[in-house]
């Protein structure tokens, strides 16, 4: 089993079940065991969130993403975890984060509220798209 | 972690010539020649492996190791064992470590955990050498309930249906057993398109998610394929064993990304707990797999709890299945038939050909419920067959303009020498094609597959019928019976013909006027073209759909425009 291994990246969204008291806590821990986790198996990435939800990017070997992924949707402070992409990658995007985040009162999580609220109202599916390039240009400017 | 790699470097020399390497079970993997090689062995592999001194504390140990004792505390060399396994292990786990270290003797000794994920291990204590000692932690998830290294699915790690066959010959118990079966729905289809190292990659992750919602006394099972089976062995109520179904449920229903592909999957299940009537575990096993097959049934996704009607359809099914197997034979099936007039002449035109089956052991079966058994078990061609010789060999003894009407479903016509079969027959018996009417019915004329054949046959002069138009939803028969109050009628109804179109809509307009249930068209695109329609024969036509659907936006600013 020699094979170069590939590079997968994914992208999905969930539902917040973390109560508002708790929820900076909460979201410092996700991110220490994400960043401490991910640097040792070598995923890169980036964590949206506002009040009711999380997106994620996840880039990283195929395995370990695969693996990752298993955890995180067993983690019971988020549900309704939906895939909004998937797919093999030649690059990193996020090569500089373990895990970079925006959340607070970032200009990304006005976005996103935003970007939600619409998704919402209109039933439209959010799409991977706009998560990827929200992260993308707030956290690599 | 403050064990740097000085100290790890250290610690191996001494056992470089001692270090044996395990693979899960006891087994010996290779022995580790230089000092490099165990190192380089140890950080790759997952092995939870440690050394200990004589004080038992750590002077050792991999970064598996760290990551699974890890309780964010400071590790030091100094660290005693039983203080590093302490968030891990349970209270009487951690009493048993300490017997263990205790003893100076080889031990494994198997420790409940407190992670969830984790659940029980295996703990194994090497000889001790130069006063040092490996200590190896080997995760168990079903595996201490699997005897020996034959019981395990290697896939997986489950235990395997030699397991499967112990436990229920030797721990089955009337009062205490449950079953629990699961299938994986749609899997095959993942093996066909995504290969099958997908489908086993698939495997294993279902496996784990499911093997951590089990207690370790559960046994966990992998029949094979994508069949596992928990059995549960100590009086779990039925509400609690309910709960674990839906969890098995939810479980597999999560996404999968394996290989950079998003993959979904579901898990049906079933679920049999025994009581005092059973006098063999098989009973037990079966009626766990005829609520899988319930939960099937009922669109998949889902539990079955097994009851007693399951049980008796089961039985009536199979009866049925061994009758028609056996019923030729018997000759128990006979042709018999229905005249039909000729309501301008009122003379006899012909007969319909039906099929009898008097069982021996069922009585009467009516058609409706043996014919589709006999399409699932293969045996319509050969009773049908027979049946239609035997109706051909009466009607060519008819006058010459005689029909005779045969029913023949979707799974005969499709049937690759059908057609062989039926010249056959009518060149032996010297029957007319042109007297032999074919009646299908509508579920056949909507499979496209059939469509080819029907040509072939109409074109070497048999006679196609349509037998009970719009019987496959039986809207027309309920009507009558249910609170409907409005029908819709589709302009592309039927085709684009539009003298058949109009037709078909007239026909419509006429069921719904005799029942007093107002008719509106779909697909018109504004009030000219509605008007247009009623004024030229459709004046009872209530209202309009328009063809093109509208955003909200859309939606409210036509609501506003038409309030002003």
């Amino acid at each position: 089993m020699n094979e170069t291994t590939s590079n997968t990246r994914l992208i999905y969204v969930s539902a917040n079940c973390i109560d508002s008291e708790l929820l900076d806590k909460e979201i410092d821990a996700i991110l220490s065991v994400a960043r401490e986790h991910n640097k040792k198996n070598n995923i890169t990435g980036a964590l949206l969130f506002n009040s009711g939800y999380f997106a994620q990017v996840l880039e990283g070997p195929e395995e370990a993403v695969e693996m990752l992924f298993e955890r995180i949707q067993e983690d019971e402070r988020h549900e309704g975890c939906v895939v909004l992409s998937c797919e093999e990658i030649s690059k990193y995007s996020f090569s500089e984060w373990s895990m970079a985040y925006e959340g607070g009162d970032s200009e990304a999580k006005t976005h996103f509220s935003h970007m939600i609220k619409h998704s919402k109202s209109t039933g439209e599916v959010l799409s991977a798209n706009e998560v990827f390039s929200v992260l993308f240009e707030h956290i690599n400017q | 972690m403050s064990i740097d790699r000085k100290q790890k470097k250290l610690s191996t020399a001494t056992f470089a010539s001692y270090l044996l390497l395990w693979d899960g079970h006891p087994n010996i993997m290779g022995v580790a020649m230089t000092n490099d090689e165990i190192t380089e062995a140890l950080t790759l592999s997952s092995l939870n492996i440690a050394i200990i001194n004589s004080l038992n504390n750590i002077t050792w140990a991999s970064q598996s190791f760290l990551d699974l004792v890890n309780d964010k505390k400071e590790l030091t060399q100094a660290t005693n064992l039983l203080d590093a396994t302490q968030t891990l292990f349970s209270d009487l786990a951690q009493e048993k470590l300490a017997s263990a270290i205790a003893s100076a003797k080889t031990k494994a000794i198997s420790c409940v955990c407190n992670n969830p994920s984790i659940k029980n291990v295996l703990v194994y204590l090497g000889d001790i050498v130069e006063e040092h000692r490996v200590v190896t932690i080997i995760p168990q998830s079903t595996t201490n309930q699997i005897r020996n290294n034959d019981e395990v699915d290697p896939l997986t790690g489950l235990g395997n249906r030699k397991m499967f066959e112990r436990v229920l010959s030797s721990d089955f118990s009337i009062d205490k057993t449950a079953i629990i079966m699961i299938d994986l729905d749609h899997f095959k289809r993942i093996n066909d398109t995504l290969g099958h190292v997908v489908g086993d990659k698939l495997l294993k992750l279902v496996s784990n998610r499911f093997v951590k919602l089990i207690r370790p006394n559960d046994n966990f099972i992998r029949l094979g394929g994508d069949e596992f089976v928990v059995i549960i062995n100590d009086n779990v109520q039925l509400s609690r064993l309910k709960s674990l179904a839906q969890r098995f449920v939810v479980a597999a229903s999560k996404t999968f990304v394996i290989q950079s592909q998003q993959i979904n999957i579901g898990a049906s299940v079933g679920i049999a707990v025994s009581d005092s009537s059973y006098k063999h575990s098989d009973e037990l096993y079966r009626h766990a797999d005829l609520a899988l097959y319930e939960s099937k049934q009922l669109g998949r996704s889902r539990l079955s709890v097994f009851n007693v009607e399951l049980e008796q359809r089961a039985q009536y099914r199979r009866a049925i299945e061994i009758g028609l197997r056996r019923g030729l034979v018997k000759k128990e099936f006979s042709v018999l038939f229905i005249p039909q007039i000729d309501v301008i002449t009122n003379d006899l035109s012909g007969f319909e050909a039906v099929l009898k089956w008097r069982s021996q052991e069922l009585g009467l079966v009516e058609p409706q419920k043996f014919i589709p058994i006999a399409e699932d078990i293969g045996e319509i061609n050969t009773i049908g067959q027979w049946s239609l010789e035997q109706a051909i060999q009466q009607a060519k003894n008819w006058p010459s303009h005689f029909t005779l009407s045969f029913s023949i479903t979707l799974i005969q016509i499709l049937e690759d020498d059908f057609f062989a079969f039926l010249t056959m027959l009518v060149e032996k018996h010297t029957f007319e094609a042109s007297n032999l009417e074919i009646m299908l019915s509508e579920q056949t004329l909507m499979e496209q597959k059939a469509h080819k054949n029907i040509k072939i046959l109409a074109a070497s002069g048999f006679k196609i019928a349509l037998d009970d138009p719009i019987a496959r939803y039986e809207s027309l028969r309920h009507l009558s019976t249910l609170p409907i109050s409005r029908m819709r009628v589709h302009q592309d109804f039927a085709g684009h013909d539009d003298i058949i179109k109009d037709k078909t809509i007239k026909s419509i307009m006429d069921i719904g006027q005799m029942l007093g249930i107002p008719v509106v068209a779909q697909g018109i695109n504004n009030k000219a073209d509605f008007w247009q329609l009623k004024k030229h024969g459709f004046p009872d036509l209530q209202g309009f759909f328009t063809n093109t659907p509208l955003s909200v936006e859309e939606a409210n600013a036509l609501v506003s425009n038409t309030q002003k």
